[in-house]
């Protein structure tokens, strides 16, 4: 009979059932993943710079500020001038839901539209030339993710938290906080760089902020100039490519756009939209919020649904009905079954929930975006 | 397949097993548990080239993941379900080793997910109090007081002796 603790806990996992997963499903469970965040890596393959952009999960407090081997240094007082035209102030949404990011060039970077919209703040990615994130299909086909390489952030006022931007205040616009380098992990790739930003003030207690991070380092002065193209746009409602005719009780709108919440560069035709039943409190963020949903030690219900291209499928599709091929997860595919919408429950509703959900679902084109609904009226 | 899918396969399949055991331990429930270690390397394979120590990020992956499952709505909503089946028969037989297993499981099960969290890593993985505190993003102190409490914990609901360390089983077997 054991007595020491460390062999009873050996004891007591003794007789383990057979595993229900093998390497191959942790494989495709992490490709899967990779897909659906800010994750890019060039194709590793190629004898072209590697460039990589990671992690776009930000919670507040993993933000790298207290990192020994990060540096927060002045932004530098000559940041390269973007070529632009006559600059419209940029100024946040009035309404809830709506982008103002409009399309921009900072030399060999775009920032492109909008992304995704939460009540707390709105993003743009930036993308770089060259390819992103090489994907396999079923079979065995390779295909790509656009190069982005990270994202500017401007945040609704009153919810960024300056505190940790500020801490080394110095002359200048913005201040800029490198990522260190990491290890690399193997010979013949080079090492990324953690999360590099720049933040700055753009109006009376609003913040904004670029984020990049992956193989390239990014010097201050490449991101004060992303800040400083920072143009005025139209202000555009969200729209997503599907419309929901059930909506359960209680669930409102929390984000939408064409990425999640983690930010994953995705593909032409991709949009998302997340319920929530209850409030997230954005503020005093640091960062945007991979996971806008906990609070504390709790987790406000979430319901997620994602419009993607069908290579990303990983289930085979029995037709066009919903269907769930495992608890809280299901999916509906359009009628030309090139693209289908995934609904996560999160077990926060049944299976026969969901499929009511899914069957309530009105596709617009996915590959045609005038076609698409504006988020405050597909959740209805 | 690319290198690193090929590197990561192969921390999977040599990890696989420990940490279903750690996530089980955790949680409770081999179903979960397994869930839990996929969810957690999925998280991996995304950082996979930005990690210094897999195998460190794997298990606080899963231990959190771990938690994390038995606060799932299906999660309580199956465990007060009075007909739900345990993994395995909760039956006596004859052999010591399966009755002794199923007693140290029953008290492991006694004790809240955290605090078994904390023991686990201290004790089966061996982790020291600050690296225990690090796999659960709580202060060192939390952890000081969760491994007492665990162990009290674990020492009622056994009835019987529990010790944390092989000098401590052997101190209090000296005669």
């Amino acid at each position: 009979m054991p007595h020491e603790l460390s062999d009873m806990l050996q004891e007591a996992k003794s007789d383990a059932p057979p595993p229900r997963y093998s390497v191959q499903d942790a494989l495709m469970a992490g490709r899967k993943r990779q897909q659906r965040r800010r994750a890019l890596w060039a194709g590793t393959g190629s004898a072209a710079v590697v460039l990589a952009v990671t992690g776009a999960v930000a919670v507040p407090q993993l933000l790298p500020a207290g990192n020994d081997k990060s540096t927060t240094v002045n932004a530098g007082a000559a940041p390269s001038k973007a070529e632009k035209p006559a600059k419209v102030p940029f100024a946040y949404p009035s309404t809830e839901f709506s982008g103002t990011f409009t399309k921009y060039k900072v030399g060999d970077l775009t920032v492109d539209g909008t992304v995704l919209v939460t009540p707390g703040y709105q993003v743009a990615s930036i993308t770089a030339p060259g390819k992103g994130q090489a994907y396999e299909d079923e079979n065995g086909g390779r295909y790509y993710a656009p190069n982005v390489i990270g994202h500017v952030v401007t945040y609704a006022k009153g919810a960024f938290d300056p505190a940790k931007a500020k801490k080394d205040p110095k002359a200048g616009a913005g201040w800029f906080h490198a990522g260190e380098k990491k290890e690399a992990i193997k010979p013949g790739i080079p090492a990324p760089y953690a999360e590099s930003t720049y933040t700055w003030k753009y109006a009376d207690d609003a913040w904004a902020q670029v984020i990049v991070q992956g193989g390239l380092k990014y010097p201050a002065t490449k991101l004060a100039s992303i800040a400083e193209g920072l143009t005025g746009g139209a202000e555009q409602p969200v729209k997503v490519g599907i419309k929901l005719g059930y909506v359960p009780s209680g669930f409102e709108l929390g984000a939408a756009g064409t990425t999640s919440d983690y930010l994953g560069a995705t593909f032409a035709g991709t949009s998302y939209l997340r319920l929530i039943k209850g409030d997230f409190p954005y503020e005093k963020l640091t960062g945007t919020v991979g996971d806008p949903f906990i609070v504390g030690d709790t987790q406000l219900p979430i319901l997620s649904l994602q419009v993607y291209p069908a290579k990303e499928q990983k289930y085979t599709a029995p037709g066009n009905a919903p269907y769930c091929p495992q608890e809280g997860l299901c999916y509906r595919y359009t009628a030309d079954k090139k693209f289908f919408v995934e609904l996560n429950g999160g077990g926060f509703i049944g299976n026969s929930e969901m499929i009511k959900m899914l069957k309530s679902v009105e596709f617009a084109d996915p590959t045609d975006s005038s076609t698409w609904f504006a988020a405050t009226e597909a959740v209805s | 397949m690319s290198d690193r899918d090929r590197e990561f396969s192969a921390f999977v399949a040599a990890q696989m097993e420990p940490l279903r055991g750690l996530a089980y331990l955790t949680c409770g429930d081999w179903q979960a548990a397994e869930d839990a270690v996929l969810i957690a390397l999925a998280k991996l394979y995304v950082k996979w080239r930005r990690i210094d120590n897999p195998g460190a990020y794997a298990r606080t992956a899963v231990v959190r993941a771990a938690i994390d499952e038995t606060r799932r709505p299906w999660w309580r909503r199956e465990r007060a379900q009075s007909n739900a089946m345990p993994d395995r028969p909760n039956l006596r037989d004859d052999t010591n080793a399966v009755d002794e297993r199923l007693r140290i499981r029953d008290a492991l099960q006694k004790i809240p997910a955290r605090l078994r969290a904390v023991l686990t890593l201290r004790y089966l993985e061996g982790l020291s109090i600050q690296e225990t505190a690090e796999a659960l993003g709580c202060p060192e102190g939390t952890v000081k007081s969760y491994t007492s409490r665990g162990l009290e914990a674990l020492r009622t609901a056994m009835g019987a002796e529990v010790f944390v360390n092989r000098e401590n089983y052997r101190a209090a077997r000296a005669v």
